[in-house]
C-alpha cells in the first residue's frame, strides 16, 4: 500500500514539475517578446527623430539654394556699383539675402510675388484637333474646325462639297491669373487667350477669351456671359458643343454676386449688365450689309443686356436659373429709320451628380430675344421686314449630356441637343444661298483617356442636322481625334 | 430514400456554404455591427471629395478662377471631413478596453491613434489654408496609418 502511495506521489510531483516548467517557458517567452517590442518601439522613435532631423536639414538646404541662386543673379548683374565698390556689393548681397524667397501661392499652381501677398499663376494647354467630316463647309469656315450648324451645307450648297480632313491646334491656350487677399475681399485677375481669332484654318490669330478682375463680390471685364452656367457644359472634344446648348459666349460686363442662405442652403444671386449687340436678318430689299453668316449688325445699341441668375449649389451638383432682358435696336445712318424692341430669355441649367463621378448636365432655354445667345451663329435676334418693322424671334433649345467615368483614367460623354425657332415667313424671301436655319439637332459621343492628369486623348463622333426655313436639310457626320497637354 | 439522402446532402452543403460566407467572429473582441467604422466613413468621404476635386482640372470650359473657387469649396468640405475623422479617434480609443491588449500593444495602439489624430489635424489645417498639393500627401499618410493599425489589431486577411 505504501509502495502504491509513493508511486502516486512521484507521478504527481513529476506532472507538477512539468506544468511549472511550461509556465516558466511561457513567462520567459512573453518577457522576450515584450523586450523585443520595447526595442522596436525605441527604434521607431529613433527613426522618426532621424527623419525629422533630415527633413529640417533638407528644408534649410532648399532655402539656402534659393538664397544662393538669388545672390548669384544679383552678383552677375552688370552694375557699375557692384564692380567698383565691393562694400556696396556686400551690402547689396546682404539685402538680397534678407529679401523673402519665392514661396507657394494661395491658389493651386501659383507662386507668391516676393514681398507681396499676390499669388501669380500661369498655365494653359496645347490641343490638337483632327477632324474627318462627311461634308466640307466650304472655304475657310470655322465649321470645319468645330461644329457650326449654320454652316452645314443644304440643298445645292452640298454640291462640290465632299468628305474633308482638317487638322488644327487653334484651341491651344494660355492663361495668367493672380490672387491677392485684401480688406475688401479677394482681388482676382484673369487673362486667357486662344488662337481661334480667324476663320481660316491655317491662320493662328490670337483671341482674347477672358480678361477680367474682381474684388470681393464685384467683377468687371470679359468672361462667360452670366446667362450661361459653364458647369452645365458637356465635356465634348468639339469646341462648340451641342446644338441645343447656349453659345459659349464671353463678353464684357460688370457683375455683382451676392451669396445668401435659404432654408439652410447656400445660394448666390448674380446681377450683370453686359455688352449689347443686335443681330438682325434684314429683308434683301433694304440692301443692308451682311456678315459671313448672313446677319446685319446695326452696331447702335442703347442699353446693356441685363441679366440675373440664381445659383443653387448643393452637394449633389449645381442648378441655375437665369433671366435676361435686352433691347434689340436698328438704326440706319443718314436716315430717320429707327426701330427697337425689348425682349427676353430664360435658361434653366444644371449638373447633377449621379453615381461615383458620373453626372448629368442639361440646359433648357427659351426666349424671344435669344438669337445671339443660342446656337453658334445660327439665329438672328429679330427680323427686319421690308417696311423697316422689327419682329422678335422665338427660340426654344435644350441639351442633355451624361458623363460616365469608366475608371479614373477613362470617361465618356453622350450629349444630345435640339434647337428650333419660329422663323417668320418673310425670311423665306432671303437669298437662297444664305438661307436662315429653322431648327437643328446634334449628337456627340466620345471616349476620353487621361492616363495622367496633364494629358487627355480622345475620339469623338459628331452627328448634326440642320433644317433651313425652306424645309431643306443637310447633315454632317464627323470623327474627331484630339490630344491635349496641360501645362 | 436516395432522394432523402440527396436532400440531406444538399441541405448540408447549403448550410456549409452559408456558414462559410458569414464573417468569422471578430478576433479583436469588438462587436461586429456589419457597418464600416466611423473613421472609415470619414476616410471614404475624404477620398471621395479629393477625387471630385481632382476631376475639376478636366473641366476645360470653366475659367481657372472658377475652378479655384470650386476647389476652395471642396477644401472647406475636406476640412469638415478631417474634423470628423479627428473626432473618431476618441471613439477608437474608447474601444481599447474591449480589445484585451497587452500593455505594449496598448502603447502601439495609442501611438497609432495619436498619429491619426495628428494627421487629421494636419489635413484640416492644410484644407483651411487651401494647400491642395499637401492634402493628397497627408491623405496617403493617413491611409498608411489606418492600414498599419488594421494589420496589427484587426487581423485582416491579406
Amino acid at each position: 500500500m505504501a509502495k502504491i502511495i509513493k508511486m502516486l506521489l512521484a507521478t504527481i510531483l513529476v506532472s507538477l514539475s512539468v506544468s511549472v516548467s511550461a509556465e516558466d517557458d511561457l513567462r520567459t517567452l512573453v518577457k522576450q517578446m515584450s523586450a523585443q517590442m520595447a526595442e522596436m518601439g525605441n527604434q521607431v522613435k529613433q527613426a522618426n527623430q532621424r527623419i525629422a532631423e533630415l527633413e529640417a536639414k533638407l528644408a534649410q538646404s532648399e532655402q539656402g539654394k534659393v538664397y544662393a541662386a538669388t545672390a548669384v543673379q544679383a552678383q552677375n548683374a552688370p552694375t557699375a556699383a557692384a564692380a567698383n565698390a565691393p562694400a556696396t556689393a556686400v551690402a547689396a548681397d546682404a539685402a538680397v539675402k534678407a529679401a523673402p524667397a519665392v514661396t507657394v501661392g494661395d491658389a493651386k499652381g501659383t507662386y507668391k510675388v516676393p514681398g507681396t501677398d499676390t499669388s501669380l499663376g500661369f498655365g494653359g494647354y496645347v490641343k490638337l484637333d483632327a477632324n474627318y467630316s462627311s461634308v466640307g463647309m466650304g472655304g475657310d469656315k470655322l465649321g470645319d474646325q468645330h461644329l457650326a450648324v449654320a454652316q452645314i451645307p443644304v440643298g445645292d450648297n452640298r454640291l462640290g462639297e465632299h468628305s474633308k480632313s482638317t487638322f488644327h491646334a487653334k484651341e491651344s491656350r494660355f492663361w495668367l491669373k493672380s490672387f491677392t487677399p485684401s480688406s475688401w475681399g479677394e482681388i482676382n485677375t484673369f487673362l486667357e487667350l486662344d488662337f481661334l481669332g480667324a476663320a481660316d484654318v491655317s491662320t493662328y490669330t490670337p483671341r482674347l477669351r477672358h480678361a477680367y478682375g474682381s474684388i470681393g463680390n464685384f467683377l468687371a471685364g470679359q468672361t462667360w456671359t452670366t446667362f450661361l452656367n459653364p458647369a452645365a457644359i458637356a465635356d465634348t472634344l468639339d469646341f462648340a458643343g451641342s446644338a441645343g446648348a447656349l453659345v459659349y459666349l464671353r463678353q464684357p460686363q460688370v457683375r455683382w454676386t451676392q451669396p445668401f442662405s435659404l432654408a439652410g442652403s447656400k445660394m448666390e444671386f448674380q446681377a450683370a449688365a453686359e455688352t449689347p449687340k443686335s443681330r438682325l436678318w434684314s429683308d434683301p430689299a433694304l440692301k443692308e450689309a451682311v456678315d459671313a453668316y448672313g446677319f446685319t449688325n446695326p452696331n447702335d445699341e442703347r442699353y446693356p443686356d441685363l441679366i440675373a441668375r440664381l445659383n443653387y449649389n448643393p452637394d449633389w451638383g449645381s442648378l441655375s436659373l437665369a433671366a435676361m432682358g435686352r433691347q434689340i435696336r436698328y438704326t440706319k445712318q443718314a436716315t430717320v429709320n429707327q426701330q427697337d424692341a425689348w425682349g427676353g430669355a430664360v435658361s434653366l441649367a444644371g449638373k447633377v451628380n449621379t453615381w461615383g463621378k458620373d453626372n448629368l448636365r442639361f440646359m433648357l432655354n427659351y426666349g424671344n430675344a435669344m438669337g445671339r445667345y443660342a446656337t453658334f451663329n445660327a439665329f438672328e435676334d429679330a427680323v427686319l421686314g421690308a417696311g423697316g418693322q422689327l419682329q422678335l424671334l422665338d427660340i426654344y433649345s435644350g441639351t442633355i449630356a451624361y458623363q460616365h467615368w469608366w475608371n479614373n483614367a477613362w470617361r465618356s460623354t453622350l450629349a444630345y441637343g435640339y434647337v428650333t425657332s419660329d422663323q417668320p415667313a418673310v425670311v423665306l424671301a432671303g437669298d437662297k444661298t444664305k438661307m436662315m436655319t429653322r431648327q437643328a439637332q446634334s449628337v456627340h459621343a466620345n471616349l476620353l483617356w487621361s492616363p495622367l492628369a496633364q494629358t487627355t486623348f480622345g475620339l469623338e463622333y459628331i452627328y448634326a442636322e440642320r433644317e433651313r426655313v425652306d424645309g431643306l436639310s443637310g447633315d454632317l457626320h464627323r470623327l474627331q481625334f484630339s490630344s491635349r497637354f496641360n501645362f | 430514400m436516395t432522394k432523402y439522402r440527396l436532400a440531406i446532402v444538399a441541405a448540408a452543403c447549403l448550410s456549409a456554404c452559408t456558414a462559410s460566407t458569414q464573417s468569422p467572429p471578430p478576433l479583436s473582441g469588438l462587436p461586429d455591427t456589419g457597418k464600416p467604422a466611423l473613421h472609415a466613413v470619414s476616410d471614404a468621404r475624404l477620398r471621395e471629395l479629393m477625387d471630385s476635386m481632382n476631376t475639376l482640372m478636366f473641366e476645360r470650359f470653366m475659367a481657372e478662377p472658377d475652378i479655384d473657387r470650386e476647389r476652395r469649396l471642396y477644401t472647406l468640405k475636406i476640412a469638415d471631413a478631417a474634423s470628423d475623422l479627428g473626432a473618431t479617434v476618441d471613439v477608437i480609443l474608447s474601444r481599447l478596453p474591449a480589445l484585451n491588449l497587452g500593455s505594449d500593444e496598448q502603447t502601439v495602439f495609442r501611438a497609432l491613434a495619436g498619429k491619426l489624430r495628428q494627421q487629421a489635424e494636419t489635413l484640416q489645417t492644410q484644407a483651411k489654408l487651401n494647400q491642395i498639393d499637401g492634402i493628397q500627401q497627408t491623405l496617403n499618410q493617413t491611409t498608411a496609418t489606418c492600414s498599419s493599425c488594421h494589420a496589427l489589431f484587426r487581423k485582416l486577411a491579406p
